[in-house]
């Protein structure tokens, strides 16, 4: 009875004032990022702001393909997040299977090492981490970027939530069928944490996209570059080609959100789930 | 005694259990724990480069602690940054949550929208942001300028400087945060408010005495994964600040700890110094995790 006075209430518009608000506080920067990337460079600079470009400007996005050479910064984050994620996704969902559901000796005190490891953030390990890949003769190439971030832990206890909440009859029953572990996991459970792998899938997706500071620390030559090193470099270059930095901007971005969107509803409910297992 | 005998069908689960956990767990292994150990030795030693190094005991942190005078910026700015953000990103991810949580037209657009900031490319984000607070034909000060408000100088000011980053940090961690909450928000039980109705309770005190208290374990979870992501800021900071082009007075008022092991340990080579940063960084998070698990027990209801 309450919802339907509430549809008129003030206090619904205050909901809706306050969360209009915050969409536009959030959208800003993409309308800005895309608007002046379609500007000429006294355009974009304009005071008062001239929101709108008089006649769009697609220049940009021919010349940061050709004279930038961004294709072949696509091509090698294409490559890097393809190789981490795909590689992450087999690992992880096979380690949260066996956390979750397999006991053997050791379980508890592998279980602990993990947990522990998962408090030390990566960017503490970035001396380290340079040497092993300096000492494996990778340093400077997308092997060096990918091979290091092979392992997540994350993923593995993510995804083992998921692979708990699933009722154990179904590991009985396929016993009692004669399947071994690796066809219990891969033909009857891993199906079923669907959701949970395309959302995490998303997630590391995203990571591995947007990183920016182990590839910067590995790469040395341009055509290793991944996006973000190339529009940070840009950005070190042209800082005063408004339109140029913005298009690259979008370039970079656009992908990633193009995946936000296809994935978002396993992704948010995903996300959502983490904290409410906690 | 004598052993007892391990079961074939249980030997085949050891083996299956082995032989699928071994690619996290080496790797976990050789990228996660050594490279973790070998930071705290490096971090005793000094050498000219990454192999020939000498144990130099607490030298690296002697100079660290009294010699760097970096050091300070990078705490400050780590500690200011980390400490608005994540305050605010959890009270207006509540506040959000909360308005998102009724009758709402476009719901879903909302979420969807809310969420884009934290999966835009951080670096990238940053080159747009600066252009933005620009202090002459920047969105912002324009912005401001229509309303009347004189806009500061963001990206030079030294009292405004770390504000712009604190603002960009705001706007990529507040959605992510609203989304969690606002799915703890949905579970917490109508019956509550229905009883607290009852009780002829007002709305502050249903959002004080059933809401927050309901809704903890969620807070604190976002409190933790948002400080997690905030001390250890770096790409916003980078691009933010012209990826390296800045003046170093200017740099100062940027640089944080993570900021500080990247240039010691990649531009200037000391290994020794940076592994002793990272180390810091580490007992920090360290502290700060166990007192919020600590404060944990005082203020979340299960």
């Amino acid at each position: 009875m309450k919802n339907k006075t509430e549809r008129f209430s003030p206090r619904l518009l205050l909901s809706y004032a306050v969360l209009i608000l915050g969409a536009v506080f959030m959208l800003l920067p993409f309308f800005w990022m895309v608007l002046t990337s379609l500007k000429t460079r006294p355009e974009a600079v304009k005071v008062p702001i001239q929101w709108l470009p008089a006649s769009p400007q697609w220049e940009n996005y021919k010349l940061i393909f050709t004279r930038y050479k961004f294709s072949r910064y696509y091509l090698n984050t294409a490559i890097v997040t393809v190789c981490e994620v795909s590689f992450q996704l087999l690992t992880c969902a096979m380690a949260a299977y066996v956390f979750a559901r397999l006991d053997f000796p050791g379980k508890s005190f592998l279980f602990f090492l993990c947990m522990t490891v998962l408090m030390v953030p990566a960017q503490m390990l970035l001396i380290p981490r340079f040497i092993i890949t300096m000492k494996m003769n990778l340093l400077d190439s997308l092997a060096g970027i990918i091979i290091p971030n092979l392992p997540s832990i994350y993923g593995c206890f993510f995804l083992r939530q998921h692979f708990a909440s699933l009722p154990r009859e179904l590991d009985e029953s396929a016993r009692l069928d004669g399947c071994g572990y690796f066809r219990t996991f891969f033909s009857i459970l891993l199906p079923l944490v669907r959701n949970g792998m395309v959302a995490f899938g998303v997630l590391t997706t995203l990571w591995a996209w947007n990183d920016m500071l182990w590839p910067m620390v590995v790469v040395q030559r341009q055509r290793n570059y991944v996006l973000s090193i190339a529009i940070s470099a840009l950005q070190g270059q042209y800082s005063s080609n408004t339109p140029l930095l913005m298009t690259a901007g979008t370039l970079s971005m656009l992908p990633m959100l193009v995946v936000f969107i296809i994935g978002q509803r396993s992704l948010l409910s995903g996300i959502a789930l983490s904290g409410i297992k906690g | 005694m004598a052993r007892k005998r391990i079961p074939a069908y249980k030997k085949r689960e050891y083996l299956a259990a082995y032989v699928m956990s071994a690619p996290v767990v080496l790797g976990t292994v050789v990228f996660f724990l050594i490279p973790a150990l070998w930071s705290f030795w490096l971090s005793f030693t000094s050498g000219p480069d990454y192999f020939n190094n000498t144990f130099v005991g607490l030298e690296n942190y002697r100079q660290l602690f009294t010699a760097d005078e970096n050091l300070r910026y990078e705490l400050f700015n780590t500690f200011y940054y980390a400490i608005v953000v994540v305050v605010l990103a959890v009270v207006l991810g509540v506040l959000l949550a909360n308005a998102l949580n009724r009758e709402i037209r476009g719901k879903g657009l909302f979420r969807v929208i809310y969420f884009l900031p934290s999966v835009t490319m951080a670096a990238a984000a940053g080159v747009v942001w600066r252009t933005m607070f620009n202090s002459q034909f920047g969105v912002i000060n324009q912005l401001l300028g229509a309303v009347g408000i004189p806009g500061p100088k963001w990206l030079t000011d030294p009292r405004f400087m770390m504000l712009a980053v604190i603002i960009v940090g705001i706007w990529k961690q507040t959605g992510h945060n609203m989304i969690i909450l606002l799915a703890g928000l949905t579970n917490i039980d109508a019956s509550y408010y229905e009883a607290a109705d009852i009780d002829g309770a007002s709305r502050w005190q249903k959002l004080r005495y059933v809401t927050v208290p309901l809704l903890s374990p969620v807070i604190f979870f976002v409190t933790i994964t948002s400080t997690l992501n905030a001390l250890k800021v770096f790409d916003v900071i980078y691009t933010l600040s012209g990826s390296g082009g800045t003046d170093e007075r200017f740099m100062r008022y940027y640089r944080t700890m993570v900021y500080g092991i990247y240039e010691k340990g990649f531009q200037f080579s000391r290994i020794g110094a940076a592994s002793a940063e990272a180390v810091v960084l580490l007992a920090i998070i360290l502290v700060i995790t166990l007192i919020q698990f600590k404060g944990e027990k005082k203020w979340v209801h299960y």
